[in-house]
């Protein structure tokens, strides 16, 4: 992941030296945009709700589902334990990029640092329903790794803004993944830490975050009942 | 290295293997959607990219363009023949490298050449197909000594592949750890999107002397540009030769070390 920065890092910054920035963007705010995205991506991008699918497939879920708790707050658990541990890592790991890059950044006011934050948690909490959707269809499909990969790594790469600011795209494409969950998992969240302008839009930001939570949630809910149903365990 | 025997045992399993991945159409389509988007979405980039900015360093959209279409080329190509690597660290750890090197074949056949990955086929084709559009778009012209001087290169750019995937494989007899590895040469190939000339010359110098993903990808892309010159050619030749022989080396190296611990 930190050779994948680096690279991300230095083609932007290669992509901007001529015009000192790009589009709307000045060299600190994109700097800021991989660099803080960094910490985006390893809070909210690792989980292992994949192993869920796995579970599925080789029938170990069937040992899950004997023991006396909940299979999915078992998951959200690990979830949580595991970037927590992440985070240690992370310290040194962003400290060590501050360090090489000495980059000038954007730093954020207090009250964008607020938005950030929460625009974050609930980024992570979006995560682990979308990818806890992408397992459950396990149940529904001859194995794991296919639709995990497309839905689970290749979509939310390119559409949550992790290689572009997505407003640097063409704006029809922008406008409909508005009404996705990517940008909400890195792109706004990481924007409210180098652009105050969009402010006054935190609220209505907030509030589709929180309704595209929901749908997660209820539809994680719906397949896993449905899914359970199906369920076989014959590989036990 | 290749003898005829090889390929034809190649030939076997790859018809195996293509006819075990179309088991699973589901599975299949979505693969190759996925590539194709990834193919897509760097194309998108590349373009938006050059709408919000003139010029990467002195490089134009069109030349960026032809080397997105390269770097996806040369990718899909190595992908297709050396996928096996990525299932290598299961065979080793299980022991069952010990049945491969009973057979009489290349003992590099089964990490390297054992799982040709039919999925970057389709999208092969297009991203062939979509470097001749492009070439026709931008108007550029491809003179007969630039076609032959990118055949040849890409071909070099295979074989340098082929060595860098079996260093891999080397470290991972002896270390058994080649996720790691696989990823880190992955991301760094990434890097060779676009002309390695754009990044630091540190950098520069980790992608065509330690990792040579700069002279897998990238040279190819200059060839056909005609903006190779005969120093950086005679220059890849040579570090070329030197990989082959030190991966060749250190793989028979690595042989003598190999326990076969779990078996």
């Amino acid at each position: 992941m930190l050779v994948s920065f680096f690279i991300l890092f230095y083609f932007w910054a290669a992509v901007s030296e001529t015009n000192q920035g790009v589009g709307s963007y000045t060299r600190p705010q994109l700097y800021a945009y991989f660099i803080v995205g960094y910490v985006i991506r390893t809070l909210v991008f690792s989980t292992r709700t994949g192993d869920i699918g796995g579970a599925i497939t080789s029938g170990d879920l069937s040992k899950h589902l004997l023991r006396p708790l909940s299979v999915l707050k078992f998951f959200f658990t690990r979830d949580l334990v595991d970037k927590l541990f992440n985070i240690f890592f992370m310290i040194f790991e962003f400290a060590f990029i501050l360090f090489i890059l000495k980059p000038q950044m954007i730093l954020p006011s207090p009250k964008n640092l607020f938005y950030f934050l929460s625009l974050l948690v609930l980024a992570i909490v979006i995560f682990f329903f979308y990818s806890l959707v992408v397992s459950l269809a396990t149940f529904w499909t001859d194995q794991a790794w296919s639709h995990r990969w497309l839905f689970g790594v290749v979509l939310v790469n390119i559409f949550s803004g992790q290689a572009i600011p997505l407003d640097l795209l063409p704006t029809p494409i922008f406008n409909i993944l508005k009404f996705t969950p990517f940008p909400y998992l890195y792109y706004y969240p990481v924007k409210f830490w180098i652009d105050d302008s969009l402010n006054a839009s935190f609220l209505p930001l907030f509030i589709q975050s929180l309704l595209i939570l929901l749908v997660l949630f209820f539809l994680s809910r719906f397949f896993w009942k449905k899914g359970l149903i199906k369920y076989q365990g014959y590989g036990n | 290295m290749v003898t005829k025997n090889t390929f034809t045992a190649w030939l076997v399993i790859a018809k195996n293997n293509i006819q075990s991945q179309l088991l699973t159409r589901s599975s299949s389509t979505l693969f190759i959607v996925g590539k194709l988007l990834q193919f897509v979405f760097s194309l998108i980039i590349i373009n938006s990219i050059f709408k919000n900015t003139g010029t990467i360093k002195d490089y134009a959209q069109e030349e960026a363009t032809i080397f997105v279409l390269v770097y996806f080329i040369m990718d899909s190509i190595t992908q297709f023949f050396f996928r096996a690597i990525y299932t290598f660290r299961p065979v080793l750890l299980k022991g069952d490298y010990d049945l491969d090197l009973l057979k009489p074949l290349p003992s590099y056949f089964r990490p390297l050449l054992s799982r040709p990955d039919f999925f970057d086929l389709p999208p092969l084709i297009i991203q062939i197909i979509a470097l001749f559009f492009f070439l026709n778009r931008y108007q550029i012209l491809i003179t007969p000594t630039n076609f032959f001087a990118f055949v040849l290169i890409a071909m070099n750019g295979v074989l340098l592949a082929f060595s860098v995937f079996l260093l891999i494989a080397s470290f991972s007899i002896l270390t058994t750890e080649v996720d790691n590895l696989i990823w880190t040469y992955r991301s760094l190939s990434n890097a060779a999107r676009l002309p390695v000339d754009i990044y630091p010359r540190f950098f520069q110098f980790i992608l065509t002397g330690i990792v040579p993903v700069a002279i897998i990808i990238t040279l190819p892309a200059k060839a056909l540009l005609g903006l190779l010159n005969p120093q950086v050619l005679g220059l890849s030749l040579l570090i070329t030769i030197f990989f082959v022989y030190s991966s060749v080396f250190l793989w028979r190296k690595s042989l003598k070390h190999y326990s076969s611990a779990s078996s």
